[in-house]
C-alpha cells in the first residue's frame, strides 16, 4: 500500500524551506502534480496546524501533515520530504523537524493499512535515520520495500 | 472497557495510536473497545479512557474522562508503560 502511494515522484530529499508552512506546500506539491489532491487540501493541511497546534509532529523530528478530506482528496496518497536544514513547529522537545510526510485520506479508515505500514517504518529508528540522510529516492523506496517485506 | 484515541481530525494520529493500543491490549489479553475519534466528537462521548497526543491537552480541556497523554506516538514503550500503569491502578 505505502509502496504504491510513494514513488520517486512523491519522495523529495534534502530540500530547503524557510518554515513549516513552506514545508507543507513543498510536501503537497507532488500530490497536486499527480492529481491526488486539489490545491485547497494544502491550505487545509496548514490550517489544521493552526487549529490544533503542532500535534502533527508525531515523534521527535517527524511530522505528518494531513487534513480533513472535504472532497479535496481524489485518492489515498502520501509524500515524503526530508530537509537539508530542520525547521521548528513550536513542538517543544520534538523540534526541530527534518522528516515530513503529507497524507491524503478519502475517509475515516480506508488508509488504515497505509498507516500501519508507515508506523512500522517509523518505529525502526535505524531505518528512519537512513531515510533522513538519503539522497536517492530510489534507494529510499528500496529500503521501505525491504522493511515491509520483513 | 472503552478507550477512545483522539486526534484533531480523527483519522491520522488517533488511528496510529489505536493500532498500537490494540496490539498492547491483545498482547496482554485485555478486552477493550478502542475507537479513533476527532477532538470535537470526543467531547460528546462517554468512555473509560482517552488517549491522545500531549499537544492536544488544551483541546481536550473540560472533558470529564480519564486521559493519558503520549509524547512520542511512535514509541511503543512509552504508550505501553502509560497504558498498563493506568490499567493497574484503575483496572
Amino acid at each position: 500500500m505505502i509502496y504504491q502511494a510513494l514513488s520517486q515522484n512523491t519522495i523529495l530529499l534534502n530540500e530547503s524551506v524557510i518554515d513549516w508552512r513552506e514545508a507543507a506546500k513543498k510536501a503537497g506539491e507532488p500530490l497536486l502534480d499527480n492529481q491526488s489532491i486539489k490545491k485547497e487540501y494544502i491550505a487545509d493541511m496548514i490550517e489544521s496546524v493552526h487549529e490544533f497546534g503542532p500535534y502533527i509532529v508525531i515523534a521527535p523530528g517527524i511530522a505528518l501533515f494531513h487534513a480533513r478530506p472535504e472532497g479535496n482528496v481524489n485518492e489515498i496518497c502520501l509524500s515524503l520530504l526530508t530537509l537539508e536544514k530542520p525547521i521548528e513547529f513550536g513542538a517543544g522537545e520534538k523540534d526541530p523537524v527534518d522528516l515530513l510526510f503529507a497524507l491524503g485520506a478519502v475517509d475515516h479508515d480506508s488508509h488504515l493499512q497505509l498507516m500501519a505500514e508507515l508506523m512500522k517504518i517509523l518505529k525502526d529508528g535505524q531505518l528512519v535515520e537512513r531515510i533522513r540522510t538519503a539522497t536517492d529516492a530510489k534507494k529510499v523506496l528500496e529500503m521501505i520495500k525491504k522493511k515491509l517485506e520483513e | 472497557m472503552e478507550i477512545i484515541t483522539v486526534c484533531g481530525m480523527g483519522f491520522g494520529t488517533s488511528l496510529m495510536l489505536k493500532m498500537t493500543v490494540d496490539d498492547i491490549l491483545a498482547k496482554e489479553g485485555i478486552k477493550a473497545e478502542v475507537s479513533a475519534l476527532d477532538a470535537g466528537s470526543a467531547k460528546g462521548r462517554t468512555a473509560d479512557l482517552i488517549m491522545a497526543s500531549a499537544d492536544l491537552e488544551s483541546a481536550l480541556e473540560g472533558v470529564e474522562i480519564d486521559k493519558i497523554y503520549i509524547h512520542n506516538l511512535t514509541d511503543d514503550d512509552e504508550i505501553e508503560k502509560k497504558l498498563l500503569g493506568y490499567l493497574n491502578q484503575n483496572g
